[in-house]
């Protein structure tokens, strides 16, 4: 009897961690994602701040070479018209930034509860259960499991526990909100989209300003600038900012479709790298922007 | 065809226009014109320009409304997310959990 007690009481345990471990294999992904989220946010402000500087730069230069061709009133009318524009576009994509800030809290807020790390209170409360139970049972002091004191195996159990009782509370928020959260990410992807093609018509103009005015002053008979062959690599490449709208947009749409995949449980490690791989890719791309603006 | 697509199919055609207009080779011939065509091109890549800021802003506009239709949603479960969080803190219901598996462990031992 005593073999098969022990066996069953190890069985018990077996069973709970097993499915313990599945909750926690589940908070991980859904932590997994919500950092995603949390990236793709950060990353993306800096999409849309990139936004406004280039629409109103590519507004002044147009502006500029205009000018000569324009008499005092047309001068006037043009910019005032172009300020009221200009003013409304900083505005709606102000909005949108500001929007963003709320997603991230949402994201970073599933962080928080997603952590499986995040387990020490927990722990030490359920030692204070346990030095309790064994004041009443002085044989639990000394009980084993396997080689393994009672004792030492309560923060084993503690950690697959919480994570049970978060991957619930996880559950249930998704039952609640999963349709507001995909729309959300779907509203995302299409403001990005627009995003990304007014972005990169105003950067592959500025480029178009900086190639003609290097043809121009190479057909002139006048010297050419000492940096005219340095600036012709810089304005031959892809500017950042052109990638960066079309992997804010791409990630916005990854984000969505893994945050489907989280809600259906079919969510696997190679969504998950995939995930990480675009949000990395944005963020690289946000980084090397911020370091072209220094 | 809904109103975002006619939206966002002009403002295409708006931004390849512009980028035509503004290459080195639409400069080329906006510059060989003849002074009255080159002041009419001036004046159209200047509507074209703001047309397509005007088409732009209204885009954005749209999508920032629907974004803000969304706001409540985020913000109930953002707070839901915080008070699971602080239920967590509370800890009743692990502590029964796991106060059930050592209860049982409790009634085991005597007998190994």
């Amino acid at each position: 009897m005593r073999p098969c007690k022990r066996f069953g009481a190890a069985f018990a345990v077996a069973v709970l961690l097993a499915i313990t471990g599945c909750a926690t294999a589940r908070l991980n992904r859904f932590n997994t994602f919500s950092q995603a989220g949390v990236a793709y946010v950060a990353a993306s402000q800096t999409v849309i701040q990139n936004a406004g500087t280039a629409a109103v730069n590519t507004d002044s230069a147009l502006l500029l070479r205009s000018r000569p061709n324009l008499d005092q009133s047309q001068r006037t009318a043009r910019l005032t018209a172009s300020n009221t524009l200009l003013k409304q576009r900083l505005q709606v994509l102000q909005l949108i930034s500001v929007h963003g800030k709320l997603l991230q809290a949402y994201f970073e807020a599933l962080s928080s509860l997603s952590d499986a790390k995040a387990t020490n209170s927990a722990g030490t409360a359920a030692q204070g259960v346990y030095d309790s139970l064994a004041k009443m049972s002085p044989d639990l002091k000394n009980a084993k499991m396997g080689a393994t004191s009672v004792s030492s195996f309560i923060p084993t159990v503690t950690a697959p526990v919480v994570a049970t009782f978060k991957v619930h509370a996880l559950n249930e928020e998704l039952k609640v909100r999963s349709k507001d959260i995909a729309n959300e990410l779907a509203l995302q992807e299409a403001a990005f989209s627009a995003i990304e093609a007014e972005l990169k018509t105003d950067t592959q103009e500025q480029q178009n300003f900086s190639e003609t005015d290097s043809i121009n002053q190479f057909a002139a008979e006048k010297p050419l600038p000492a940096e005219w062959a340095s600036q012709r690599l810089t304005l031959l490449s892809t500017p950042a900012a052109v990638a960066s709208a079309d992997a804010a947009s791409k990630a916005a749409a990854h984000l969505r479709s893994a945050f489907t995949a989280l809600v259906e449980n079919r969510l696997d490690s190679a969504d998950l790298e995939s995930l990480i791989s675009d949000m990395s890719n944005l963020l690289t791309i946000a980084q090397s922007i911020e370091g072209a603006e220094k | 065809m809904d109103a975002s697509s006619i939206y966002s199919q002009t403002l295409s055609q708006l931004d390849a226009t512009e980028l035509s207009m503004t290459s080195p080779q639409g400069d080329a011939l906006i510059q060989a014109a003849s002074p009255s065509d080159h002041q009419k091109a001036v004046q159209v890549l200047l509507d074209v320009h703001q047309a397509r800021l005007a088409l732009g802003n209204a885009t954005l506009q749209s999508i920032a409304d629907k974004l803000k239709a969304n706001e409540q949603a985020i913000v109930a479960g953002t707070a839901a997310v915080k008070r699971a969080l602080s239920g967590l803190n509370d800890l009743t219901q692990i502590l029964n959990t796991v106060s059930s598996l050592i209860k049982v462990v409790a009634q085991i031992v005597p007998m190994v």
